[in-house]
């Protein structure tokens, strides 16, 4: 009952949003967007944080409208009808979107030193539980968790820069 | 459990960003009932602390999409998925190959095919103008290729200007350059 779970949260990813897109002024279609998705996820696979995934959707779904907008804009400076053409570009298909989304995340894979790379394609790609990425590459548990930490710190602060980018 | 999402990412203290990911870790491996408890006893220490782990959750659940890329056809899990290829060698002094070929070869040409034509002071010079698609081979078997107008080298004395265009240069060294300018 993934959206019973979801919905509550709508005002807080609202201002989360808001705090770190302050260039866009409506989310309301991306908002709808990120729950759509979520939901069709949560049927196919099981989400062990739904909300930090919802939230995740949504976060991608504005860098990837940013940059769009940024580079409609560079092309077709100084066209009379470039407002249409991004209005456009707003609403592309949900395919074409998720291609761009592939690639954020890749560029933040690869951002990675190596065997936290490695260690994430492993357990996001593959699902390989702790212990059997630990046999793989031989390494301890251990090392394991404080490579994911340690990734997870470099992603955080990726998508930070994007961000910022972006905005 | 409050709201996290308001709380600006950049106000996150170091210890707090470290701890943070350590438990979004701990968490994805499983915590023990005592880590359970320390979780919520740091958690309850400080409402930020929330909200910094709730980012950094945020950035690990950003790639739950990712099976998607799962190679449906390679069995054994490969860890190097997403590894960037290095550019080879090759490619990597291509640009230079080339430009000390077309030197090489510019240098050749005005060794054997200056002819003055003027009086002392002042000269042109047609360095070389090959017949189209016609093969020159040199001492060493090395060949080129020169199209219509393909060299013209004009100038004064020490001051020259050469232009090479259309030409096809195959070394006859193993492994040398084959270069097309």
């Amino acid at each position: 009952m993934v959206p019973d779970e979801l919905y509550p949260h709508e005002a807080m990813l609202r201002a989360w949003l808001a705090s770190r897109f302050p260039s866009i002024s409506d989310f309301e279609d991306l908002i709808q967007e990120a729950y759509v998705r979520t939901v069709k996820r949560s049927r196919n696979k099981h989400l062990t944080a739904p909300k930090a995934f919802l939230f995740a959707i949504a976060r991608n779904l504005c860098i990837d409208i940013l940059r769009r907008d940024k580079v409609i804009r560079f092309e077709f400076l100084g066209e009379l009808d470039s407002l249409a053409v991004i209005d456009k570009v707003k609403g592309i298909p949900e395919r074409v979107i998720d291609k761009e989304d592939y690639e954020i995340l890749t560029k933040a894979i690869q951002s990675l030193p190596k065997k936290c790379r490695r260690i994430f394609t492993l357990r996001k790609v593959y699902g390989l539980p702790l212990k059997q990425i630990a046999d793989e590459l031989n390494i301890s548990v251990k090392t394991v968790e404080s490579q994911i930490s340690i990734g997870i710190k470099k992603t955080r602060e990726h998508f930070m820069k994007l961000q910022d980018e972006v905005s | 459990m409050s709201d996290p999402g308001n709380k600006s990412p950049s106000s996150f203290s170091e210890e707090q960003i470290e701890q943070a990911s350590q438990w979004v870790a701990r968490h994805e491996r499983g915590l023990s009932e005592e880590e359970t408890r320390a979780f919520e006893r740091w958690l309850s220490e400080n409402p930020i602390n929330e909200a910094c782990f709730f980012e950094h959750q945020v950035a690990w659940a950003s790639f739950d999409v990712m099976d998607e890329w799962k190679p449906a056809y390679i069995s054994p899990p490969n860890p190097d998925l997403f590894e960037s290829k290095p550019k080879s060698m090759w490619r990597k002094f291509a640009p230079y190959g080339r430009l000390a070929a077309a030197v090489l070869l510019g240098f050749f040409l005005l060794q054997i095919s200056l002819q003055k034509t003027g009086d002392a002071e002042m000269f042109v010079a047609t360095i070389y103008r090959s017949q189209t698609n016609e093969k020159h081979f040199l001492d060493d078997g090395s060949s080129f290729q020169a199209g219509d107008k393909t060299f013209k080298a004009s100038g004064e004395m020490g001051l020259r200007d050469i232009r090479i265009a259309e030409a096809v240069y195959k070394s006859a060294a193993k492994g040398g350059v084959s270069v097309e300018v």
